[in-house]
């Protein structure tokens, strides 16, 4: 779910995390010099040969987070995104593996026998994973029942221009929280006795909290449709993907159903078109009864009773 | 024909000469004697020869129709131009006039026929010594279905298949078009079968990747005075969200 807080007013990026099964990774902004740096050196740390060829999951970043990375990544590496009606499925990206201070390269032996030094690559994609799983992500963890649900946090609070990345100090009002009770405030307080709440702290806990929790979420789900299909799930960066490519491996009989192109998919288009709505005067002039009628169901009725067009295509 | 006595025969090749110079041999040589028969098998021989070969023609203009012929003593073998061709109706496919009928006599003379335990191999020539081969078989409620090819100076340049849906009609499929004939050679339905290109099916996975690893940010209004410096979304203004959940 989005909210709309604030038009016409810009966010930044003040916090970024990742998770990789085993260990959360962090960077907070007040350790750089700006959220450009901060983007940066997270994507650094991702560019290395043991996540070569990973996907990165990041919920709902066609709308949101691909605004942040996307200047980013192209300054570090090749990018290409991919675009489905202009709207964003995912972002290939390829960089440099770095050393301290250098790029990685590696010993290889030409085709004319000489030793040369060959730059280390690193290849990532990243996915969107609310066009994966459409939920949202508090959703989706009481959906797959995971061990890490989704937290709260005061979101608003950083609204204030008055508050530093480094405060410390009492618990954030309700009123800085968005949709909570007064019940899950007073949860939420009893975390720190001394009230004694550090943004910092909190913000990178809640952000890796996320992260884990998605991780968990897509564990299950890829794992739900390896062991019932034998189809990864990192292959396909949506659902519609996904569920085509599950239909082709187990329910799709050879030559049956064709492509179509050129002059028949033309022609075979035309005859889709939407409900027809009809309007009538309403009157009568020659007092004659009307019969009016109306079919209800007709695409489902057709698809249960009727032949599926499929095999040659015969053009007559 | 005048100067050709009762004991002689006539050598007769049917050539043209097109605009740019080139002769070409229309038909094979003839060997005709001086009687009505042969007239009459001339004429039928002309008719047929221009009507298969207007198509082919059609687009080159002619400068000559020439005859080039021979005395020989002694009688030629009989020529024979049966009524059954000249009544066979015939339609044009590429160039080709072919008989609109499933009997192999209605393409020209048969040369052999093999017969092995449930076909029929017919050879046929036509009267431009093109070879036929139907290879026919004849099923338990009489219908029938050919596979024909069709040898043009030993080169195959032609091959289609008629079957007999009912005791009715047939149809030919030559290539993707496909005629449905009634019995009596009338065209009752012509469609094109579209070369198609299906959807394939997908190998499944043979090993389970859990190669991934998730990915947040978390951002804060622009507004903040400590963020005044940190604007990397370079734009000059835009609708800002923030996420629930």
């Amino acid at each position: 779910m989005i909210l709309l807080i604030n038009a016409g007013a810009q966010h930044i990026p003040y916090l970024i995390s990742y998770f990789d099964g085993r260990r959360c990774n962090s960077f907070y902004i007040s350790d750089y010099k700006n959220a450009e740096d901060m983007i940066k050196a997270c994507i650094n740390s991702l560019t290395i040969e043991n996540y070569n060829k990973f996907k990165i999951y990041v919920h709902n970043l066609a709308n949101f987070d691909a605004v942040f990375l996307l200047k980013i990544l192209v300054e570090l590496g090749s990018v290409e995104p991919i675009l489905n009606k202009g709207r964003l499925i995912s972002i290939n990206f390829t960089g440099h593996v770095k050393q301290v201070d250098s790029i990685a390269k590696a010993k290889i032996v030409n085709k004319k026998g000489i030793i040369i030094d060959k730059l280390i690559l690193c290849s990532l994609t990243f996915y969107d994973s609310y066009q994966l799983l459409l939920a949202s992500l508090r959703k989706l963890g009481v959906a797959f029942n995971v061990i890490e649900k989704k937290d709260i946090f005061p979101h608003l609070f950083l609204n204030n221009p008055d508050i530093p990345y480094d405060y410390v100090g009492p618990v954030p009002s309700i009123e800085y929280f968005i949709n909570i009770t007064i019940d899950e405030y007073n949860e939420y307080c009893k975390r720190f006795p001394n009230n004694t709440w550090s943004l910092r702290e909190e913000a990178i806990s809640y952000c890796e909290l996320d992260c884990i929790s998605l991780h968990q979420i897509i564990i299950k789900f890829s794992d739900l449709i390896y062991n019932k299909y034998s189809i990864n799930i990192t292959k396909f960066p949506t659902i519609t993907g996904l569920t085509f490519v599950i239909f082709r491996s187990h329910f799709l009989n050879i030559f049956t159903i064709p492509m179509l192109s050129g002059k028949v998919f033309k022609e075979i288009k035309t005859l889709f078109t939407g409900g027809a709505t009809d309007m009538y005067l309403p009157c009568n002039y020659d007092q004659k009864p009307i019969y009016c009628y109306d079919v209800n169901s007709l695409y489902p009725y057709i698809m249960q009773n009727e032949m599926m067009p499929i095999g040659k295509i015969v053009y007559f | 024909m005048s100067k050709v006595n009762e004991n002689q025969h006539i050598l007769l090749q049917f050539r043209i000469l097109t605009c740019d110079g080139i002769y070409k041999t229309v038909g094979k040589l003839l060997q005709l004697n001086n009687n009505n028969l042969d007239k009459d098998f001339l004429k039928t021989f002309i008719q047929n020869v221009i009507e298969e070969k207007t198509s082919g023609y059609s687009d080159i203009e002619l400068t000559k129709i020439i005859f080039s012929y021979g005395i020989r003593d002694g009688l030629a073998p009989a020529n024979i131009n049966t009524d059954k061709e000249a009544n066979t109706i015939l339609y044009n496919y590429k160039h080709y006039k072919l008989a609109v009928s499933l009997d192999p006599l209605d393409f020209g003379e048969i040369i052999n026929i093999i017969k092995t335990d449930n076909r029929t191999t017919y050879i046929v020539q036509n009267i431009n010594g093109n070879l036929y081969t139907f290879t026919q078989i004849i099923n338990k409620n009489n219908l029938i279905t050919n596979k024909v090819t069709l040898h043009k100076k030993g080169v195959l340049t032609l091959s289609w298949s008629d079957v007999q849906t009912d005791q009715d009609k047939f149809t030919r499929t030559i290539g993707n078009n496909v005629f449905v004939y009634n019995i009596n050679g009338k065209l009752i339905n012509f469609h094109v079968i579209k070369p198609t290109k299906y959807i394939n099916t997908i190998e499944k996975h043979k090993e389970h990747d859990t190669n991934f690893l998730t990915l947040d940010v978390e951002t804060r209004l622009a507004t903040s005075k400590v963020d005044d410096n940190n604007d990397i979304t370079n734009q000059r203004r835009s609708s800002t969200y923030t996420l629930l959940d």
